[in-house]
């Protein structure tokens, strides 16, 4: 019953009251014509019942034939409701343009979200898969699923698995990673291994080769630890050397730091570059102005969100904040205080925790430069590996 | 003299096919007592508030009762609804 309301709903029908004359001989003749009517209603002098709006006026001339006085008592449906409105022409074009909007932008990709992915960065994944289509904007039907299947996982070799799936507008990378293989030590490259620098042997590790030194010697940089040419009853054997050397060396750290320095300031002059990003596409909203040559730059987005997921339409503004170089004293307290904060991130580089002592220190300014320069105890492994010729 | 079937309806018998399927047989089908349909339905002899006659090719059909009403009608059918009292058949004295 509802699906027949809808069809007579598309091209519109009148309820049509009748007065007079002989209705069944206009009932007759539009039984003979095939014209459809229905809900036909008969009380006393009047009829009534409806037809479809393009059947009215074939109907007109037969009722004149039956003597029958006809007028529209009722009108429903579609041409009559685009009809009220035709004066509000912003209606229809809002119509049209949510069509437009629509029809354009539901095909289309909205978010890429790349799920499983633990060591290999998101960002990393997401550019091998823009280069294979899967962007922001991109028609979700034309996608090659299967190609960056293939290709992907050849761009990204710590993957074992990578597909898109599609979900609405939201194009979801699928990735599974692959499990690291252990490294092998190849053995085949016969090696030595040799000091790195001066110093007096603590302990001696051998995997692999000779050992030449003994706990306690003082080893010079260069100085054979653990050898890889093995002299046995067979002859020279030659091995890769392969072990660990902890030994007792001297360290020297300096850090300087100038009591006047220059560095880059904003002088208050900003540049402010809004930009509207819509579906990868980005408009900018300001004139052709080239940023300032010095500058700091500061950048602001602000995104649509939708259940957790952040559309592809906002602003991202751009300041850019012109900066020049002027001159700035800094006093010795701040200059040690700087020296001691640089030192600190030094040895945190270079030795492991608990495997140096200070032995000494010297401090002093010279020309404007605070220079501080530590003398170090540790114990590091000097082992380093020099292929044999 | 007995009078001659028509020739469809003959054939009809003859090999057993079933009634209306060569002749043009009027068929009625009813709902209750409150609707009616109607196929083979040559015309409308009266339309009126209480009684709707339809003609048949086998004769008249009336159709008697209370707020009758057509619920649709084509060449060769019609829906009469409402609150049937009665049905008349007239078939012309055949």
């Amino acid at each position: 019953m509802a699906l027949s309301r809808l069809w007579r709903w598309f091209p519109g029908w009148v309820r049509v009251e009748t007065e007079g004359g002989y209705p069944e001989r206009l009932l007759n003749a539009v039984a003979q014509e095939e014209i459809a009517v229905w809900n036909v209603r008969c009380r006393g002098e009047w009829m009534r019942f409806s037809c479809f709006v393009r059947d009215y006026r074939t109907l007109r001339p037969r009722a004149r034939r039956a003597c029958v006085r006809m007028r529209v008592r009722q009108k429903h449906g579609l041409p009559f409701w685009i009809h009220r409105y035709r004066h509000r022409k912003g209606l229809l074009v809002g119509l049209a343009v949510y069509v437009l909007i629509l029809a354009l932008l539901a095909p289309r990709i909205w978010v890429v979200q790349v799920v499983g992915n633990t060591d290999t960065s998101a960002e990393e994944i997401l550019a091998v898969a823009e280069d294979m289509g899967v962007r922001i904007g991109a028609r979700m039907d034309k996608l090659q699923i299967k190609q960056l299947e293939i290709m992907g996982l050849n761009r990204l070799p710590t993957l074992a698995w990578i597909s898109v799936n599609p979900s609405g507008s939201v194009a979801r990378v699928e990735v599974t990673e692959r499990k690291p293989t252990p490294q092998v030590l190849d053995l085949s490259v016969p090696s030595d291994i040799v000091a790195l620098r001066d110093g007096r042997v603590v302990s001696v590790t051998v995997v692999s080769g000779e050992k030449r030194v003994k706990v306690g010697e003082a080893v010079s940089a260069g100085t054979v630890l653990i050898g890889g040419r093995v002299e046995s009853e067979l002859g020279e054997q030659l091995y890769r050397a392969y072990g660990e050397v902890l030994a007792q060396t001297e360290r020297r750290i300096t850090v300087s730091v100038p009591l006047t320095y220059y560095p880059s300031v904003p002088d208050g002059f900003v540049s402010v570059c809004p930009t509207l990003t819509f579906l990868g596409w980005e408009i900018p909203l300001y004139a052709n102005v080239a940023p300032p040559e010095s500058h700091q730059l500061y950048e602001r987005a602000h995104f649509l969100q939708a259940n957790g997921l952040t559309l592809p339409l906002g602003i991202t503004t751009r300041y850019y904040l012109r900066t020049e170089q002027r001159p700035m004293q800094r006093t010795e307290a701040q200059a040690v205080e700087l020296a001691a904060a640089r030192l600190a991130a030094r040895e945190k580089e270079l030795f492991e925790a608990d495997s140096f002592e200070e032995i000494g220190r010297s401090e002093q300014v010279i020309d404007g430069v605070y220079t501080l320069s530590v003398q170090y105890r540790c114990v590091e492994n000097i082992a380093v590996e020099q292929p044999l010729m | 003299m007995k009078r001659r079937q028509p020739v469809g309806q003959r054939v009809e018998r003859a090999m057993q096919l079933p009634e209306g399927t060569l002749s043009g047989t009027a068929f009625m089908e009813i709902e209750g007592n409150s609707r009616a349909v109607i196929t083979g339905c040559r015309g409308i002899q009266t339309y009126c508030e209480d009684c709707i006659c339809l003609r048949t090719c086998g004769g008249t059909v009336s159709f008697y009762g209370r707020d009758m009403e057509m619920g649709c009608l084509s060449s060769d059918g019609a829906t009469v609804t409402g609150c049937l009292q009665r049905i008349e058949f007239d078939t012309g004295g055949n």
